[in-house]
């Protein structure tokens, strides 16, 4: 189908849903093909291909709201999605947040190339695993892909609202770890995206640097004892341990379950005045965005927190209605501001502590105490990096570690879906296996 | 259906596998007594791998007639032959295993009940609890089920049919504390639909009760002492240690990545109490809650001795690293959906139950840590595994203390089964359970409790 008659498919599901006896409707087809070459640090292993259709449906009927996702678009899977998502509504009990949302109409739009560059994505495969095998000939690598995704949403509801976007990037991902004598360092992983194509694979994301300090961590020890000290946290840590958690309390559904230790901090210092969160879905350096979120609205950017002052939660259409807020968020792409300083200049200024570059720990609450490993990451004394370490286990709270941020690099790291600096804090119990 | 994948995949050139794959799914939660999602999903389709010049080439299409069949086993070809020519390596062929066969059908056998009647259980679970539990914050419960069915066929002959069902209760509750909220959850269910699940579901409320009574004391809790300590692991949790600690770092495909697992077939990695093991069907007892008997490159599946008392003895293999460390497959090659190539994932892990009392084992630790309930985990090459407990409680001198705050265990997993003095008699299947690695897949995971040593993380 192109692009109009996959719209018009769209708003077609939506109005054979309210003839099949919903009260309002909205559906969004999403069409996604894929080309990827799987490799690993010594041979091509996998070309792959993929082809996919989903529609997915709301129905409304007397405040009461049932969904369903269907694969294809056969005229007997239209028909079984739509009564299934009528069949759910019927027995959901009523909800007057439950609602079709009514938006200005964006034009259609279409980021990104339209097309995978199949043959140079292969080429650029081999050209990464000889150039690994030169340059970091002690990296081991299982499960590297390198992806081109063209993703096409067309959204319409029975209000007469329809958006349309289209985006192609490319994604590459690899997992590796560093073999040498028998020894093997601890895994790590790295992914990014754009919309070019990537020069080199080597440059996605930070690439070099995490190879090469696979290379270094031959010997880790764990840190001398336990004490209280600084955490830098590079970016790739940065979204696990604090963005992930600090999105999800500061969410509408946080707000809906009244467990978000900020419900009742808005206007006020939550974080060090250096430190600011921005949402920046629709930046335009983010294949990753969106133009309009679930419910058809268009996306738009939101100061979640500015100079450490909580300025708004992200709240999407629904939780908008149900808690009778103003809608500031449907889907998230953050970007903290870079700050004055370089991550050697950070580090110099550390007395002890742990320079992070994996978090691997269970997930923080909504109270958001935090507890695990420092994976692939370094001991910093004096303002040195002193050794990889190993067995080696960091908790605290993320409160109190955002009020407790003392630098930010000027250095940042865009992930395609992210762009995001180094950040030091301390208050960190860190203990070491002794 | 397998008469019509047989067919076509025996037009293929070549090694070809050819399947049909629905994965279904209804989920329905609530929170603060309002429903919040409610909802069925199908993801189908079918899709094709073909091996040719030393490279596998993969196609999907999300349509089952004729016509996508024959469109995905052609560019299946086509994408392996344009890799290989690329890559110009040796071809070997593939290991040949026996065919996987049978109908492996485990729909359920009673009357479907209606999309209401989640909703109504959910209702009748929430006013109980909170007629039961005033105080409460925040009641999170959901039902998720999901049935995933596949039809197989290979160039080699296997012809296997699958459908498996797993549904799952998830009970969340949080209260307030002196220092914000804390929150505790449960998960019921298991293997089968929800029709096979809905009375003992119904009947959660009693050990809701218990879950309530570890939250009411976790509030209360402290953060545990940061260091190495004596720990006795429940149940619960031996599951987790077993997919998380081990079972990850003998997956073959992580072995030739450069596990610490690797070259240590025939060596002591563990003590001589523990025997752990990878199984297909549903586990030595049944109890697991998945089903899996053929894999999808339709080699049948085996049980697979990972450690047998204490001794290292296989690896999970796929065909493509069996052919490389020269192995045999075990039939542990999963694709979660159509979309999905099959890589070398873990089926239903457990440590083997012992001799050991949970009360004995508590009993002999002088200060440690009793840990009762886990959330995530993370493995790695080197053994070095974490997971996330969110219910503990110190052990003083034999007896169970105050209870503890979310942590984080860490050790490095042969020396931690190493120092395992103790393993329970009683043995338990986790009631859920997924693992993520490229895809998310879902696996069983079950254990005893045992008594050793770890890193816990605190304060």
């Amino acid at each position: 189908m192109n692009p109009a008659a996959e719209l018009d498919f769209a708003r077609d599901v939506a109005k054979r849903a309210c003839a099949a006896g919903a009260e309002a409707a909205q559906a969004a087809f999403v069409r996604d093909e894929q080309v990827e070459v799987c490799f690993d640090n010594r041979r091509l292993t996998l070309l792959r291909t993929t082809d996919q259709d989903t529609t997915a449906l709301a129905v409304f009927k007397g405040g009461r709201k049932g969904r369903s996702s269907i694969t294809g678009r056969a005229a007997d899977a239209v028909a079984a999605g739509i009564a299934e998502a009528l069949a759910a509504a019927e027995a959901a009990p009523p909800n007057p947040a439950n609602m079709i949302a009514e938006a200005p109409a964006l034009a259609p739009s279409a980021h990104g190339p339209e097309a995978a560059d199949r043959d140079g994505m292969i080429a650029s495969s081999l050209a990464h695993i000889e150039t690994v095998a030169r340059e970091f000939p002690a990296v081991v690598s299982r499960e590297s892909y390198h992806r081109f995704l063209r993703t096409r949403w067309s959204f319409a509801n029975s209000a007469g609202l329809a958006q349309q976007e289209a985006r192609g990037r490319y994604a590459f991902f690899t997992m590796f770890s560093a073999r040498r004598d028998g020894r093997s360092t601890s895994l790590n992983y790295v992914g990014a995206s754009a919309y070019k194509p990537f020069s080199s694979l080597m440059e996605a994301g930070v690439l070099r640097r995490l190879y090469g300090e696979a290379e270094r961590s031959f010997d880790p020890r764990p840190a001398p004892g336990k004490f209280v000290g600084d955490l830098i946290i590079v970016p790739e840590a940065l979204e696990g341990l604090v963005l992930w958690p600090l999105g999800g309390v500061l969410g509408g559904y946080s707000l809906m379950a009244g467990t978000s230790p900020y419900k009742d901090k808005k206007g006020t210092l939550v974080a060090n005045p250096m430190f600011s969160l921005l949402n920046r879905p629709s930046a335009s350096h983010f294949p990753e965005g969106h133009d309009f979120d679930g419910f058809g609205i268009p996306t738009r950017d939101l100061d979640v927190i500015r100079d450490g002052v909580l300025e708004d939660f992200l709240v999407d259409f629904y939780i908008a209605k149900k808690l009778g807020m103003q809608q500031t968020a449907g889907m998230q792409c953050f970007v903290v501001p870079p700050g004055p300083k370089s991550e050697a200049e950070i580090i110099a200024e550390t007395e002890r502590g742990v320079l992070l570059t994996r978090f691997s720990g269970g997930m923080p609450n909504e109270n958001l105490d935090f507890s695990g490993i420092a994976k692939n990451s370094f001991y910093v004394e004096n303002g040195k990096i002193k050794h990889p370490l190993s067995e080696t286990m960091i908790s605290g709270n993320l409160r109190e570690l955002l009020l407790q941020i003392r630098a930010i690099s000027k250095e940042t790291v865009d992930s395609g879906g992210s762009r995001l600096p180094t950040i030091a804090a301390g208050g960190v119990t860190i203990h070491g296996k002794t | 259906m397998l008469d019509r994948l047989e067919r076509l995949v025996g037009t293929a050139p070549g090694y070809a596998e050819l399947r049909l794959h629905r994965n279904t799914q209804r989920n329905v939660s609530m929170r603060q007594g309002t429903v919040i999602d409610n909802s069925t999903s199908t993801l189908a389709g079918s899709s094709a791998r073909c091996h040719a010049l030393g490279t596998f080439g993969f196609a999907s299409a999300p349509a089952e007639d004729d016509a996508a069949l024959q469109r995905v086993l052609r560019l299946a070809r086509a994408n392996a032959d344009t890799l290989g020519s690329h890559a110009a390596y040796t071809d070997r062929p593939l290991p040949k295993t026996p065919r996987g066969e049978g109908v492996h059908d485990y729909r359920t056998k009673r009357a479907k009940l209606p999309a209401g009647a989640r909703i109504e259980l959910l209702k009748q679970l929430d006013a109980q609890i909170r007629a039961r539990h005033p105080k409460l914050v925040n009641v999170d419960l959901g039902i998720q089920e999901l049935t995933i069915e596949k039809a197989l066929a290979t160039s080699e002959g296997a012809r296997t049919y699958g459908n498996s069902p797993r549904v799952v209760l998830y009970v969340r509750l949080a209260t307030e504390a002196a220092d914000g909220p804390v929150q505790l959850g449960q998960i019921f269910g298991g293997f089968g639909e929800f029709e096979d699940n809905a009375e003992a579901l119904a009947a959660a409320m009693s050990a809701i009760d218990g879950l309530h009574e570890d939250l009411r004391r976790k509030a209360e809790g402290v953060f545990p002492d940061a260091g190495f300590h004596d720990v006795v692991l429940d149940s619960d949790l031996a599951g987790i240690l077993a997919h998380e600690a081990i079972g990850h770092t003998c997956e073959a495909d992580l072995v030739l990545a450069g596990s610490i697992a690797g070259g240590r077939i025939g060596q002591k990695v563990a003590s001589e109490k523990v025997t752990l093991m990878d199984q297909g069907g549903r586990g030595f007892d049944g109890g697991s809650t998945i089903a899996i008997h053929v894999d999808d490159e339709g080699t049948p599946c085996r049980d697979v001795a990972i450690i047998e008392k204490g001794i290292l003895r296989s690896y999970l293999n796929n065909k493509a690293t069996a052919q490389e460390l020269e192995a045999e497959p075990t039939g542990n090659a999963r694709a979660f959906t159509f979309a999905d190539e099959p890589i070398v994932r873990m089926r239903s892990t457990c440590i083997m139950p012992g001799q050991d009392k949970l009360e004995e084992m508590i009993g002999a630790v002088e200060h440690g840590y009793y840990l009762k309930r886990s959330s995530n985990g993370q493995a790695d090459l080197t053994s070095e595994f974490m997971f996330g407990i969110v219910c503990g409680y110190e052990i003083v001198n034999g007896k169970l203390g105050r209870a503890i705050r979310d942590t984080t265990i860490s050790g490095v997993a042969f020396d931690v089964l190493e120092a395992v003095t103790h393993v329970g008699d009683t043995m338990k299947w986790s009631n859920g359970g997924f693992c993520g690695k490229k895809t998310i897949i879902p696996v069983g995971m079950g254990g005893p409790a045992i008594k050793t040593k770890l890193n816990i993380g605190g304060r």
